[in-house]
């Protein structure tokens, strides 16, 4: 293996985590504000990609020819779509469901992520058939010593890492994540400080959904192509990686992430040939990591989440 | 400032019912918090004192009855609002935000204010009488001691600077020195000009420094009146000491 091969390899694996980190920190959200396992989550961040998609098209048309414009105006339309779509999600399906079985909510959430789903695929013109997203950023190369890579990769990864550091901050330092720490740790109590619970519940929805299409865009712009079907395994991927990091902890669900993209990167180094192995290998690890910490990987010193 | 005359708004309950899923556990609690000093609830355990408090902060909403606190009708608004109308809790159990620094629990407790100066001023108010949070501003309150936590919990209730702040069992799970401290805590509360609606069992140290008070038996309002004269009647007398007269 040489290290132009490895290097692509550790450069697409980054892209990856970032991508999952964004998915799973909205799970993790969900799961902390209303101890719901939101599988929507996927099919909002699909929807997402296909706002961004469709926003492009007429842009030519409208002599909007500028690359870095046209960039702008797709990410607002992918997230002001996916934003608006969380908070329905949120308001309408979720809110009622308080006090509901645990179940019962996840149901609604797995009807709610077929619906988005095939909706998009028969309503959509063509939805069934894979859609070429625009690279939108240059896409010529820089050389790092021995190493080759896209200007577009690097800041893709760099936007990622970005907006990760700025939600980690928000949670952190605002008075909208304290509020949503306390709602994670103490709902009843937080409610008796003063915050206004149904509020929370759609902030947390809308900055969950905002992020998946931030993910969406970064596949979007990587890949150069969205399909109906792609928000399934980024919503278990996601998932999962929440569940690694201690489900409901926002670091632990970015740990996570990281660590699944490793895993699939460890998989594919050994297993070059095709890709389906290295998530199967990935996987099986996450099993056995489940297995061993079922409370995941960073430990609840204090108490539970968030 | 004193007992007696404060002026200020009026705690009322008139007829609540309420209760968990199938069971009401207050049947027609009638009483009222007036302005000033302590005014107390006594009661055996499970006699339904924790559920008035959650009725009147709306996590319980009453099945029947009212609530009001001066004017404001507090029987439908939702929690936040109620405690925005100038009502502070310290619950029981403490409940202090374990994975929140003492710092973050008390700005929480004045999580309606925006201005980042009254929050701090606030702050140097509860860390002059609680000079350990000061100290400890950093550490995450799930890691403190008991009495810490406790300390967290009444501050953090402060921080509302509420017109009335209600108590729920302040000293359970506390080592006797420390319930000693706590009632002179809420006695001096008091005397700042705080309303303060107290539940509490230790019923002597509770009596010592209420002016009025209530005995709830399950989940009715059975005695009523002054901290002398409750301490006296014989529905006290029966429940405290089991004299049949
Ligand atoms: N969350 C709850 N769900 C069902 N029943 C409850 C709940 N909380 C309290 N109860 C019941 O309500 C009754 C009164 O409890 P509570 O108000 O906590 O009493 P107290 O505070 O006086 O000890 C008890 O019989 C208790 O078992
Ligand atoms: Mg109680």
């Amino acid at each position: 293996m040489d290290i132009a091969f490895v290097s692509q390899i550790v450069v697409s694996g980054l892209i990856l985590a970032v991508i999952y980190a964004l998915v799973a920190v909205g799970f993790t959200l969900f799961v902390g504000v209303f101890n719901v396992l939101n599988f929507s989550h996927g099919d909002v961040l699909m929807f997402g990609a296909f706002a961004g998609f469709t926003a492009f098209l007429p842009l030519a048309g409208l002599g909007v020819t500028s690359p870095f414009l046209q960039l702008v105006l797709v990410t607002i339309a992918s997230v002001t779509c996916t934003i608006a779509l969380g908070l329905i999600v949120a308001r309408f399906f979720i809110l009622p469901l308080k006090g509901a079985p645990l179940l019962n909510t996840l149901l609604i959430t797995l009807m709610l992520a077929t619906v988005i789903r095939e909706g998009v695929r028969l309503f959509y013109p063509r939805g069934s058939n894979p859609k070429s997203f625009p690279a939108l950023l240059p896409t010529d190369f820089v050389s790092i010593g021995a190493i080759n890579v896209r200007v577009d990769t690097i800041m893709l990864i760099f936007a990622g890492l970005a907006i990760i550091v700025a939600t980690g901050a928000l949670i952190e330092r605002t008075r909208f994540g304290l509020a949503i720490r306390a709602v994670a740790q103490d709902e009843e109590t937080a409610r008796c400080m003063g915050v206004n619970y149904r509020l929370v519940v759609l902030g947390a929805f809308a900055l969950g959904s905002g992020l998946a299409a931030c993910a969406a865009m970064i596949n979007g712009l990587y890949y150069n192509e969205v399909n109906y079907s792609m928000g399934l395994m980024l919503a278990i991927i996601g998932f999962c990686s929440a569940i690694i990091g201690g489900l409901g902890n926002i670091a632990g669900a970015i740990l996570g992430a990281f660590i699944f993209a490793g895993l699939q990167i460890v998989g594919s180094l050994f297993m070059p040939f095709s890709s389906a192995y290295s998530d199967v290998f990935a996987f099986a690890v996450i099993l056995v990591l489940i297995a061993l910490k079922p409370t995941g990987l960073i430990g609840e010193r204090v108490s539970e989440r968030v | 400032m004193s007992d007696g005359n404060a002026i200020g708004r009026t705690l009322t309950v008139s007829g609540v019912f309420a209760g968990y899923d199938a069971a009401d556990v207050l049947h027609d609690v009638n009483l009222t918090v007036e302005p000033g000093g302590v005014t107390c609830l006594l009661g055996a355990n499970g006699s339904g004192k924790t559920t008035l408090i959650r009725a009147i902060l709306g996590l319980t909403r009453p099945r029947a009855g009212e609530i009001r606190f001066g004017e404001s009708d507090l029987t439908t608004l939702p929690t936040h609002r109620i405690v925005g109308a100038g009502i502070a809790i310290i619950p029981e159990g403490r409940k202090v935000f374990p994975r929140c620094s003492v710092e973050e629990n008390l700005r929480l407790g004045a999580y309606e204010i925006a201005d980042r100066a009254e929050i701090r001023r606030r702050m140097e108010v509860v860390y002059d009488r609680f000079p350990r949070l000061r100290e400890r501003r950093g550490q995450l309150a799930g890691t403190m001691s008991g009495g810490e936590q406790a300390m967290v919990s009444i501050g953090r209730g402060l921080m509302k600077a509420p017109e009335l702040l209600i108590v729920d069992e302040p000293s359970l799970g506390l080592a006797p020195n420390l319930v000693e401290e706590n009632f002179e805590t809420i006695a001096g509360i008091a005397k700042q000009g705080v309303t303060v609606f107290l539940v509490e069992q230790n019923v002597h140290q509770t009596l010592a420094i209420a002016r009025r008070g209530y005995l709830l038996q399950q989940g009715r309002v059975v005695e009523s009146g002054d901290a002398k004269s409750l301490a006296a009647s014989d529905a006290f007398q029966q429940a405290y000491f089991g004299a049949g007269h």
